[in-house]
């Protein structure tokens, strides 16, 4: 038991990664927000508009998204259809909520794979952003792979209470 | 397999992971990537990163979280108090004056505005009150503030036309200015609906003191924070001064320094900054999986094939755009009004290309669609919206009964924005001429 209760504590620990990457994300949007202002007023005032504006807001925006998502999943507000899961008993409710977190995991595991070889090539590759700035970005694309771990722990916990509910309902 | 039937292999799949409760961006890239593993191969998997990549990493997208963001602001603000207050002055004396005020104040939130729950929640509360307390009939009140909020998804700026605008590759700036003169026509139909309505049974609205033309023009003072923000986001956008993404930067400063006056703290702004990323951080997910989904249908020559079926049936192009309209229709029923577009733009938009009708044209009739999606049950988000802010007693069923004319008239609208396209058409013309 007390096993149980370590591995949950543990996980209580994991699980404030969400909390954390949902402040990332919102600090991210309030950057973007000052640094397209302050572009502006640099291009119509002084007439000298950044190297890096342009990419800087376009990487805050993956940032913004991607650190966001694994709360939402926790917070359960992924814009999904509801309408059968409501009329359904609850048994059959919960097997249906662990074939979508079955196939959420499936998403992110390729997601997670699929998106660090990317940044990895772009790393090998030495792939900079075209403009004068030149910056390399494999660094932000790293921020998709990280989002997609986020995500994956969060539908595992999601998966893990959700089996404990299907057992205890079993009984 | 012939086409037909690798569409229904690739539409099906969809349709039961939607159904049975997947999360639609999940459901999205989950059904993309066993297509693209299936038909393409296992080394095209790796679409998935670029397409998330490159979806995200687009300054188009920008406006979007900076535009709700100043929607946030706005609503804090005391602007739709003010608003309605001033409507309120100047149209008492109108039959239905109160409901016809809290219509144009919710057009104009609109305009500073892109999401239609804001208006619903920042003009509801004091509209609601002054209209029982004169002694309205709720359901003409509650249907009157639903269905006008639902217009500040037309009335720029607009998230669904920046997502239609991401999707169909068109100009989001054209798109906004395209939704301006059809918003004023939406609202003064449902004005004229409400007037109509109470002048064959004056019951429904008692008439109530008109002001003194003193009052009047006092209230107009407090018009200068809405003048102002439409000014810096339609104003710069219209005249070239800058593009979406710049005007909703302008926007979103200028509209915290007018929520400044009032008394708002900072752990109230950090809660809206959270807010919205999480609103940006689920749109995203769609947006990626809706990507990935297009790629797959593209892939396999989808909507090609879809759109010269629909143009080889010996009907008129009306009755295609009609059955197009249907169907998003009754997805609208059961989807959010993000994900309705960025689902099935990918597979009309080369139907609505090949018949040779305008884009943003039919992105204006699309958005109008949605707002009757957004005032029908079962997702009909403006309904719970309008229940929160309520006064107590207010149950769901008032406000759908309430709701119910006045999609009626939405249809009307849509109709006749759909059979005179220079209504959304003139002004990005004129725009793009001067």
């Amino acid at each position: 038991m007390s096993l149980l209760k370590k591995a949950t504590s543990v996980w209580n620990v994991i699980d404030r990664i969400h909390s954390v990457g949902i402040i990332l994300s919102a600090a991210t949007l309030a950057f973007m927000a000052l640094l397209i202002f302050y572009e502006v007023f640099m291009r119509y005032v002084f007439k000298s508009p950044s190297d890096w504006g342009l990419d800087l807001s376009e990487f805050s925006m993956v940032m913004c998204v991607f650190f966001a998502a694994s709360y939402v999943l926790v917070r359960k507000r992924h814009v999904r259809v509801e309408i059968l899961l409501f009329r359904m008993p609850p048994k059959a409710k919960l097997i249906l909520e662990i074939v979508s977190s079955v196939i959420m995991f499936l998403f992110f595991i390729i997601l997670i794979w699929k998106s660090s070889e990317m940044a990895l090539r772009s790393y090998t590759m030495d792939w900079r952003t075209p403009d004068l700035a030149s910056l390399q970005i494999w660094i932000p694309q790293m921020i998709i792979p990280l989002g997609g771990i986020m995500l994956a722990l969060a539908v595992i916990g999601q998966l893990g209470s959700q089996i404990q509910a299907l057992r205890s309902a079993g009984k | 397999m012939n086409e037909a039937s690798l569409a229904i292999a690739l539409i099906l799949p969809l349709l039961v992971l939607l159904a049975i409760g997947v999360p639609v961006a999940f459901s999205l890239a989950f059904v993309s990537l066993a297509g693209v593993y299936f038909l393409v191969g296992p080394q095209a998997l790796s679409v998935v990163g670029s397409i998330a990549w490159g979806g995200l990493a687009n300054f188009l997208l920008t406006p979007l979280p900076l535009f709700l963001l100043m929607g946030e602001f706005v609503t804090i603000g005391a602007i739709g108090r003010d608003l309605f207050e001033m409507a309120h002055r100047w149209l008492a004396r109108l039959p239905g004056g109160l409901a016809v005020a809290s219509t144009y104040a919710c057009a104009v939130f609109g305009a500073m505005c892109g999401v239609s729950i804001g208006a619903v929640a920042a003009i509801g509360p004091a509209a609601l009150e002054q209209m029982e307390s004169r002694g309205y009939d709720r359901k003409l009140s509650l249907g009157a503030i639903a269905s006008a909020g639902s217009m500040a998804m037309l009335i720029p700026p607009s998230a669904p036309f920046i997502l239609y605008g991401i999707v169909t590759e068109t100009s989001i700036g054209d798109l906004f200015i395209a939704g301006i003169i059809p918003g004023i026509v939406v609202a003064s139909c449902l004005a004229f609906f409400i007037v109509s309505r109470v002048l064959i049974n004056r019951k429904l609205a008692p008439p109530v003191p008109g002001y003194t033309w003193g009052e009047k023009f006092a209230a107009l003072k407090a018009a200068w924070a809405p003048l102002l923000l439409i000014l810096a986001v339609l104003g710069t956008i219209y005249s070239g001064i800058a593009t979406p993404s710049e005007s909703a930067a302008i926007g979103v400063v200028a509209a915290f320094l007018v929520s400044l006056r009032r008394k708002f703290d900072l752990k109230q702004a950090g809660h809206i900054l959270k807010d919205v990323a999480l609103t940006t951080g689920m749109i995203g997910m769609i947006l990626v999986g809706a990507m990935m989904y297009g790629y797959l249908l593209n892939s396999q020559q989808i909507p090609q094939f879809i759109s010269s079926v629909a143009t080889s049936l010996e009907v008129s192009p009306w009755i295609i755009l009609f059955t197009i309209q249907f169907i998003l229709m009754i997805l609208g029923c059961f989807l959010d009004v993000g994900s309705c577009i960025m689902i099935t733009m990918p597979i009309f938009v080369p139907i609505i290309q090949q018949l040779g009708f305008d884009l943003i044209w039919f992105g204006v009739t699309v958005i109008i669609n949605m707002e009757i999606a957004v005032v029908t049950p079962p997702v009909g988000l403006n309904l719970y919206v309008l229940l929160g802010v309520s006064p107590s007693g207010v149950t769901l069923k008032d406000i759908i009964f309430g709701v119910l004319p006045y999609i009626g008239v939405l249809f009307c609208a849509l109709a006749i924005i759909m059979i005179f396209p220079q209504i959304s058409l003139w002004l990005p013309g004129l725009m793009h001429a001067g």
